[in-house]
Parts: structure tokens; C-alpha cells; sequence
């Protein structure tokens, strides 16, 4: 498409290559595969939390989302924000002090751990799957558009790139991937507002002003619009706020710093960086909605955005910011996905190869090297099947998608997680029942729900118009781990856990 | 909510962390709340001819206070883990949870 914009865009991705395979050289054994040897600081593990929270989702989804539906987008902004916070106050302190580092190896502590183990690892691969099929669909728009082939071309490409990048590295990799990239996303997402503002002479409220006078919806748009469904409201809000503590790979995260007081401190550091980034989608989304609408270069003359929802930032930055600032986010938005796609990938891998294959099939029989093939295999089938789903879902926003991926956290492992922590009295068939009763209710529901029944499916109207399922699901999945967890011990197991 | 399982143990920390999360959560639902039963509550500008309404001004203190609460965990966590470790391990009983 342009010179400038590609060459700008092949340097990225060759230096990120470069560190992944810089990364494998000193890569020994499984801690250091999967953990980073513990050996990383505070501030680089701050960067590299915001790396794995600010996914393409955070900058193309959001400014997307925001786009289209004005201040309603912007809740999924506000709702992703305090999701590490959360996972901060009720897991981080309790998940180091167990020295456990994935969901499977906290609930095997004090329940059965043969089911706990195939649950966790079943659990997490839907989860991963959803947010993998979320970050594919955004990166093969962007191949798209910068590179003018076709959308299942580029999902086939970003796929094979994304699985040679966790198979040579594993979390060395993608822990010094995620650094770089946060880096480069913080700054590239400062220039872009910067110039954003300096287009309304720096005045927010002269922004929001154009923003509102250029919206279909006119100064509504800066507002939550009246009789949209509440209780979808509700259940997107519980799904955004707790799902970043049932994510598999962020869970890791705090394992890759040398002790508590190393986690405390990156976490504070993460959820800086991760906050301003999300109050700052304002300007991007906003301004987009002031700046776009008329230019006939990025909406089309049916209104529609060239190159889907999810571009919107791509054409921002070329607007304001001329070819070089279109390379530059294109490429940092594509490293973005990248380093965000290994990082899950890399946890589904894991969960075959650490939960399935070692403790279950083989009962501990396995090497670490056998461990290491293993999950690279499962690496490759996982990314194939993540390439096959993408294609699917074409054009759907990459933040409404991954609000699903979270909706079934926080309603399968979640609510196993804190209970199997904070509770005493769960058992390990309260577990399972929760769990699965959660994550068939979250996966059930959102398939008969708009983004599948109706985008994927073709159907004309969802059969159950809760979006997303979570006002249901994570309340069932607690209800039925305590129900079954007393049923089974017949007694209660103290008057506090009657209460509730 | 379901916090209300809430247990006896872990005894240490704990109380800290489940008082961040009630407040957050406590303010990002109300906001929530608000925004689906109340939406004309927050359409109201912040000021005369302001393009601001609260609903920007409550989301903004949302994420603000995202940050706040956990920058506070931090340091109250620290301190105690510092105060922890200057007292005689054998008669620490409490603090061997948090400081390993």
C-alpha cells in the first residue's frame, strides 16, 4: 500500500523476532520457559503486565468501540481498567504465597487434582481460544488493509508467525516481547493523543464538543444512551472487572519477579501505565468520532469505516499523523497482537502439556524435554485452530469479543479460584460442578447470544439477548461450588459460609 | 456478593484486599448501575455550557481510583511485611503468611 508504512512495519516485527530468538539461546528448562527464571524487575515486569493487559483489543477495539457507539464504548474502557487492580487485591498476594503459578497448580493444593487438572486446562483453553480468535481478527484487518490482500490470507500469515514466535522463545520471549512492545504502544499512543489534541488547539472540551456536533447520535453520544438493555449493562460491567483474574496468562505474570514485594511494586507500575492508556482511548475514540466522520479517505460514502470497526485507529493515526505515524501504529498494533497472542498461546500450551499431558495422562513420567515437545505441538494445533475460528468471525469489534473471552473467565475459573482460596469449605466436586455449571452457562449463552447466533451464524435474532452471560453464569457457577460443596459434606461447614 | 464466603484464613492480608475490591467494586457497579437504570442522571454537564457530564467525570474517578487503591495496597502490604520481618520470626505466627 505505501513505502514508508512497510518498511516501518517489517523492521518491527524483524526486531521482535530478533529478541524471541535472542530469548531461546537462554532458554533451559521449563521454569525459565514458562516463568522467565524469576528473574525480572519491577518496572520491567510493570511494562510487561501492561503489555499483556493492553492487548489490540485495548487501542483498535476500543477506538472502534468508542467510534460507533460514543460513550457506550468507552464503559468497556473504564470496565477493562479495573480488572488488574482486582486480580492485584484478590489473588497476586495469595498466588505467590502458595509459589504457585498457574490455576490448575493453585486448586490441585487442596482439592483432588487429576479432575481439578482437567477442568482447569479444558477451562482455560476455551478461554484463551475466544481471546485468541479476538486478537486474529484484528491483526489479519490490519494485514488487510496495509497490505491489500485478503482477510483470510492475512489471519493464515499473522497464525504461522504467531506460533513460530512461542515455539523458539516461551515466556523469556514474550516477558521481553511484552517490554518492548508496552514501550512502543505508550509512546506511539502518547504521540497519537498529543496530536489529536493539538487539532483542537489542546482544549478536551472543545474535542468533545466537535465529537458531539459530528456523531450520528449528536452530544448523546457523550452520554450512556437511554433504554439500551441494563441488565446487559450489569453483566458486561461483572464480566470486564472480574474476568482479568480468571485469564490464564495473567495469572503467570506474577511469578516472573524474584519476590512479593517485586510483584507489589510492578503492580503499581502495570496499572499506571495500564490506567492512563485506557482513560487516554478517550481522546483516541472521541477524537476519532470528530476527526473521521466527514474524511471520505477513511469512511466510505455508505458510512462504513474502510477496512471494518476495528481500523479506525489505523486511519486516526494516518490522518493526523501522515504515512510514517500510519507505519508506525500499524506496526506497533501488529507487535501488540503478536506479543499478546504468544503470551496466550503460550498458557494453552501449558495447560496441554503442564495440566493434560504431565500430571494426567502420564502421572509425572515426563521429562522436561518430552514437557518442552509437547507444548510445542500443542502450540501449532492451538494456533490452527485459532486461524480457522478468526476467519470466522470477520468484522466484529476485537474489545466486544474479548469482553466474551472474559464473561467465561469469571464464570468458570474464576469463581473456582477465589473459593478454592478464601473458602475451606469447598470440595473438590463443589469445584468441578461450579466450574463446569459456569463455563457451559457462559459458553451456552454466548453462543446463542447476538456475536454468535446472529454474526457467525446468520441467524436474524439471538434466542437470548443477555450480552454478555454473565449476570447468569457467575452467580451460578458460585451457587452450584457451594451448594454441591455442602450437599457433599452435609453439614455446614461453619455459620459464616450459612450466611451467604 | 459472594464475597460474603469470605473465611476465617487466610488470616493475614486478606481483610486488606477485600476491602480494596468492596470499594472499587462498590463504585464501578453503582457507576454502572447508574449508566443502565439512570441514564439521563449522568447525561447532566459538570458545569454550565460544559461538554463534560458526570458520566465522563464518574468513569474518569473509576479508573482513577483503580489506580489509587492499588498504588495504597502497595504501600500498606509493604509496610507490613517490613513491620513483619523486624519482629522475631518464632513469635510471628500472623505474618507467616505474608512474608514467606
Amino acid at each position: 500500500m505505501n513505502a514508508v508504512a512497510i518498511s516501518c512495519f517489517v523492521v518491527i516485527v524483524l526486531m521482535s523476532l530478533a529478541i524471541t530468538w535472542w530469548a531461546a539461546r537462554h532458554t533451559k528448562g521449563t521454569n525459565d520457559f514458562y516463568a522467565a527464571g524469576g528473574n525480572v524487575t519491577s518496572l520491567q515486569n510493570g511494562l510487561a503486565l501492561a503489555g499483556d493487559a493492553l492487548s489490540a483489543g485495548a487501542f483498535l477495539g476500543l477506538t472502534g468501540l468508542i467510534f460507533a457507539r460514543g460513550f457506550d464504548g468507552y464503559v468497556f474502557a473504564i470496565g477493562y481498567s479495573t480488572g488488574m487492580p482486582i486480580v492485584v487485591f484478590l489473588l497476586a498476594e495469595r498466588l505467590r504465597q502458595l509459589g504457585k503459578f498457574t490455576f490448575s497448580d493453585v486448586v490441585s493444593l487442596r482439592l483432588d487434582e487429576t479432575p481439578m487438572r482437567i477442568f482447569g486446562a479444558v477451562a482455560s483453553l476455551v478461554v484463551i481460544a475466544f481471546y485468541l480468535i479476538a486478537q486474529l481478527v484484528g491483526a489479519g484487518a490490519l494485514i488487510e488493509l496495509l497490505f491489500g490482500i485478503s482477510f483470510k490470507l492475512a489471519v493464515l500469515l499473522v497464525g504461522a508467525l504467531m506460533i513460530c514466535y512461542v515455539m523458539f522463545g516461551g515466556m523469556m520471549a514474550t516477558t521481553w516481547v511484552q517490554i518492548v512492545k508496552a514501550c512502543l504502544m505508550l509512546a506511539g499512543g502518547a504521540v497519537i493523543a498529543a496530536l489529536v489534541l493539538q487539532r483542537f488547539g489542546f482544549d478536551l472540551p472543545a474535542l468533545l464538543r466537535a465529537a458531539g456536533a459530528a456523531h450520528p447520535k449528536g452530544p448523546a453520544a457523550l452520554a450512556p444512551a437511554a433504554a439500551s438493555a441494563p441488565f446487559s449493562a450489569l453483566s458486561l460491567a461483572l464480566a470486564l472487572m472480574f474476568g482479568t483474574a480468571g485469564l490464564p496468562h495473567i495469572l503467570m505474570r506474577f511469578f516472573t519477579v524474584p519476590d512479593a514485594r517485586a510483584a507489589r511494586n510492578s503492580v503499581v507500575w502495570g496499572t499506571a501505565f495500564i490506567s492512563t492508556f485506557y482513560a487516554a482511548t478517550a481522546i483516541f475514540g472521541f477524537g476519532a468520532i470528530a476527526i473521521l466522520t466527514t474524511d471520505a479517505s477513511a469512511v466510505g460514502a455508505n458510512g462504513q469505516v474502510l477496512g471494518g470497526i476495528n481500523m479506525v485507529a489505523i486511519h486516526l493515526s494516518r490522518i493526523v499523523g501522515g504515512d510514517v505515524m500510519l507505519g508506525l501504529v500499524s506496526a506497533v498494533a501488529f507487535a501488540t497482537i503478536l506479543a499478546v497472542v504468544a503470551g496466550l498461546t503460550l498458557a494453552g500450551a501449558s495447560a496441554v502439556s503442564h495440566d493434560l499431558a504431565a500430571r494426567v495422562l502420564l502421572k509425572g513420567r515426563l521429562d522436561d524435554r518430552t514437557e518442552l515437545t509437547i507444548s510445542r505441538i500443542a502450540t501449532v494445533g492451538l494456533g490452527l485452530v485459532a486461524i480457522v475460528l478468526g476467519i470466522a468471525f470477520q468484522g466484529q469489534n476485537v474489545a466486544y469479543m474479548i469482553s466474551l473471552a472474559f464473561a467465561i473467565a469469571c464464570s468458570s475459573t474464576f469463581p473456582v479460584l477465589l473459593l478454592s482460596i478464601y473458602w475451606r469449605g469447598l470440595t473438590t466436586r463443589g469445584a468441578i460442578a461450579g466450574g463446569s455449571a459456569g463455563l457451559v452457562a457462559a459458553l451456552g449463552l454466548t453462543v446463542l447470544g447476538p456475536s454468535m447466533w446472529v454474526k457467525v451464524f446468520g441467524f436474524a435474532a439471538p434466542v437470548v439477548s443477555l450480552d454478555p452471560p454473565t449476570l447468569i453464569s457467575m452467580p451460578l457457577a458460585f451457587l452450584v461450588c457451594w451448594l454441591v460443596s455442602r450437599a457433599e459434606r452435609r453439614v455446614p461447614a461453619r455459620p459464616l459460609a450459612g450466611a451467604a | 456478593m459472594d464475597l460474603q464466603h469470605t473465611p476465617r484464613e487466610p488470616a493475614f492480608g486478606a481483610g486488606l484486599g477485600l476491602a480494596c475490591t468492596a470499594a472499587l467494586a462498590g463504585l464501578y457497579l453503582t457507576f454502572t448501575a447508574l449508566g443502565a437504570f439512570a441514564p439521563h442522571l449522568l447525561a447532566e454537564p459538570v458545569g454550565a455550557d460544559s461538554p463534560f457530564n458526570l458520566a465522563m467525570a464518574l468513569g474518569l474517578v473509576v479508573i482513577v481510583a483503580g489506580f489509587a487503591l492499588t498504588a495504597l495496597y502497595a504501600v500498606l502490604a509493604n509496610r507490613r511485611e517490613r513491620a513483619a520481618e523486624r519482629r522475631p520470626a518464632t513469635a510471628s505466627l500472623g505474618a507467616e503468611g505474608l512474608a514467606r
